[in-house]
């Protein structure tokens, strides 16, 4: 697993850079607004109750849902919303801590400034600021551990973080990097608190040496982190055309985004994966024209993305899907890639063989309750819905888990079934059993090739898309999924194992 | 004719909750150039507020002040304050600055140059007998009392006013300190003919540093006489209770060393 990482030390050199802009822009914009805003509300003391109030409300908001919050607000994904999300949360502890130490001032050291003829401006800017520095200070230290902390979340948002680490780990079961990625941050925030409390210190005991070697510490930590963008950038100007490939939080759509890029890259394009983004997110973003392109699944846009709740059968689907994406989703389907990931119940072998399960319909049948698990979406998504109704589901009691726990969850008899998808390499390697379905109630999961609507019209891109059209069949993406599920291979070598296949044999065997 | 005189206060007062309560009331004070004025009274007589409205640190509600014969409240208060030097009984010295810097702060902010005044401030160091080769470059949290009131009169002096206030300016300073800086000040004072109003509660101190005494009782000044008039005649009851406590020490004293001789 660490070879793994080694091979990508170029990406972790660029986690680590988008962490540090992000942290660095969030924290320096948090002081901006919060230290005027602390010196009005010391000032002013009804105002200041209220701003301070209000702070302390936008700071029980839990990061991810303030992060939820903010991309829609803005219809944006990347950046932007991270970056807002995180101002707000870094202006509390400083606001506070600057009302505070103005407040906790001797009051008759400000009327000895009075007294001595400065002005109301001299006395804020040269006595009462700087003896409230030290605990302003000490504010934007607890600010800057949070920010730093809470940068990891911008990852499902579609901004390159640390966070990038922790959430590819989890979905590829890589210890390494989930643990690299904790360590990082960690690192960060603990040089970043202990460079500024020495900063403080230093303000405390009027030891200037000491401020400005906390200075330039911190210039020198923010350089280091810089320095793999920079060296990037030195490697000369990329004239090539850049692609975006966006990809939700999944080891098959990791695989799939990887042989988008080895694809294009080799069509002369510069790609840029965006990878775990949020399921519904990817659909935004390929809407506003942030992602040019990314794999989804039919039913799945039927169902979700259009509130489809009939199943019309896999090709009558397509033809609408066709339609429907282009006046109401302002996408474009290029093509299907050739297999399709279901939604699929499925049990342990040995649970099958004892209660005789061959489909939902006899699942229906078991005494309650039955415990299953889902990932975050299904339970509430209108397939599962039709599903319930269809065979009359009631003795279930369902869990919602991280999609790549829940194999875990089943094979040690956490739960008795979970809702799982149909291409995952551990469905055979944990010896699972999948439900019929003759109902024929979950609709069909085909995946699709899809583009934003500006990409559809860039002529030097589409045939290179249209010519994946079929090429990855069932067998094949099972297969890779296997690689990385199982056998624990990186997704960067069984994407390009099935890369390799796809280009020597085009035509499925 | 009488010269005209260096502060004046007219009919001055304060009040409170749009007139309804007053601590100072008509209030009228004539102070000659290089007189010392000493302001005694209790806690919440109104001296230190009647202090302040002399450099509008408190905003007087009626009346006037004249400085040189013109009106401060037609003044900007900023600029007045400038002109004017004030000692704080808690010395007023900024704990983030070093003593050098404490004193460069009364000159920066007239907009002379960080740093440029060297001589002028280390000339006023040593006015208050504090070696500038010691001093200059300590915070105020490694003086003794003593120290930083010296440095409190240094800044007062910099810009060598010709009016000093002065509130307790020796109240939080042990005995033996107090009477050595109480000597210093009458000898800096005349050499500088400086105008002073000191506020004080303590009648040994007023004694020995003014030239007249203004005993207030209740925003009012209810005895204004030379110490030795005041000695003399001890006609307002505030006054006798004011005499009471020195005037016993010196007896209690007096019957200590007859006692010994005898």
């Amino acid at each position: 697993m660490l070879e793994q990482l080694l091979e990508n030390l170029g990406f972790i050199g660029d986690c680590l850079t988008g962490h540090l802009i992000l942290s660095i822009s969030a924290i320096l914009t948090g002081v901006l607004l919060s230290v005027p805003l602390g010196i009005y509300a010391a000032r002013n003391k009804r105002a200041g109750g209220m701003i301070l109030g209000v702070a302390s409300v936008l700071q029980t908001i839990p990061g991810i849902a303030l992060l939820a919050i903010m991309v829609p607000l803005l219809n944006q994904i990347g950046f932007l919303p991270v970056f807002i999300a995180l101002c707000i949360y870094s202006l509390l502890p400083i606001l506070r801590n600057t009302v505070v130490g103005l407040n906790e001032l001797d009051g008759s050291l400000v009327e000895a400034a009075r007294g001595i003829g400065l002005t109301p401006r001299q006395t804020l800017l040269r006595v009462e600021l700087p003896i409230a520095l030290p605990t302003i200070v000490a504010g934007i230290r607890t600010s800057a551990i949070w920010v730093i902390g809470t940068a990891t979340l911008s990852t499902p948002v579609g901004y390159t973080s640390l966070g990038n680490l922790i959430f590819s780990g989890l979905q590829t079961r890589n210890t390494a990097a989930i643990l690299l990625g904790c360590l990082l941050a960690g690192v960060l925030a603990i040089s970043v608190d202990m460079l500024m409390k020495l900063a403080e210190n230093g303000l405390r005991q009027r030891q200037k040496g000491r401020v400005v070697a906390a200075l330039a510490g911190l210039v020198l930590l923010f350089g280091l982190g810089f320095t793999p963008a920079l060296l990037r950038e030195s490697n000369g100007g990329d004239k090539r055309p850049v692609v975006v490939v966006g990809a939700k939080a999944d080891v098959e759509q990791f695989i799939l985004a990887r042989v988008l890029n080895l694809h294009l890259a080799q069509a002369g394009f510069r790609v840029v994966e965006k990878t775990n983004l949020g399921s519904t997110l990817l659909t935004d973003a390929l809407r506003t024209g942030e992602v040019d392109v990314a794999i989804d699944y039919s039913g799945t846009l039927w169902a979700v993305e259009f509130a489809r709740t009939d199943n019309p059968g896999r090709e009558e689907m397509l033809a609408e899907l066709t339609t429907l994406l282009e006046s109401k989703g302002d996408m474009h389907l290029v093509a299907p890639l050739g297999f399709e990931n279901a939604y699929a119940i499925a049990v342990r072998r040995e649970f099958a063989e004892q209660h005789n399960l061959k489909t939902i319909e006899d699942l229906a049948a078991l005494p309650a309750p039955v415990s299953i698990a889902g990932d975050y979406e299904i339970f509430r998504r209108t397939e599962w819905l039709e599903v319930n109704a269809a065979y009359n589901l009631q003795n279930l009691a369902t869990r919602e888990m991280d999609a790549a726990l829940m194999y875990d969850a089943i094979s040690q008899g956490t739960v008795d079934a979970i809702v799982a998808y149909s291409t995952n390499g551990r469905i055979v390697a944990r010896d699972l059993v999948l439900l019929a379905d003759p109902a024929e109630v979950f609709p069909p999961y085909d995946a699709l090739i899809i583009v934003s609507q500006k990409s559809r019209h860039k002529e030097a891109l589409m045939p290179h898309l249209k010519a994946l059209e079929g090429i990855i069949t069932q067998e094949r993406m099972l297969k890779t999924n296997a690689l990385v599920d199982v056998e624990r291979q990186s997704v960067a070598k069984a994407a390009k194992e099935l890369f390799r296949e796809i280009s020597t044999s085009p035509s499925a065997p | 004719m009488t010269p005209q005189p260096m502060i004046e206060l007219q009919d001055l007062g304060k009040s409170w909750d749009g007139g309804k309560t007053h601590t100072i009331r008509h209030m009228n004070l004539s102070i000659a150039t290089g007189e010392v004025i000493a302001i005694l009274g209790e806690s919440g007589c109104g001296k230190t507020t009647t202090l302040k409205m002399i450099n509008r640190l408190i905003e007087p509600t009626e009346g006037r002040v004249l400085i040189g014969g013109e009106n401060v409240l037609e003044q900007d208060a900023v600029e007045l304050r400038r002109r004017v030097g004030f000692v704080f009984q808690h010395f007023g010295l900024f704990p983030h600055l070093t003593i050098a810097e404490n004193m460069d702060l009364v000159l920066e902010i007239r907009g002379q140059k960080r740093g440029a005044n060297h001589s002028r401030i280390e000339s006023a160091l040593a006015r208050v007998k504090l070696d500038p080769a010691q001093f200059a470059r300590r915070y105020p949290h490694e003086l003794s009392g003593g120290q930083k009131q010296r440095v409190g009169f240094a800044r007062a002096l910099l810009v060598e006013p010709r009016v000093l206030l002065m509130d307790e300016p020796f109240g939080a300073l042990d005995p033996t300190t107090r009477d050595g800086l109480q000597q210093e000040l009458l000898q800096i004072q005349k050499e500088m003919n400086l105008t002073c109003v000191i506020v004080t509660h303590d009648m040994a101190e007023a004694l020995i540093v003014a030239d007249r005494i203004a005993i207030m009782d209740a925003g009012k000044i209810v005895a204004l006489q030379t110490p030795v008039e005041l000695l003399r005649q001890q006609d307002h009851p505030a006054v006798a209770r004011y005499l009471q406590a020195p005037l016993q020490q010196a007896r209690l004293v007096q019957e200590l060393l007859q006692k010994a001789e005898g």
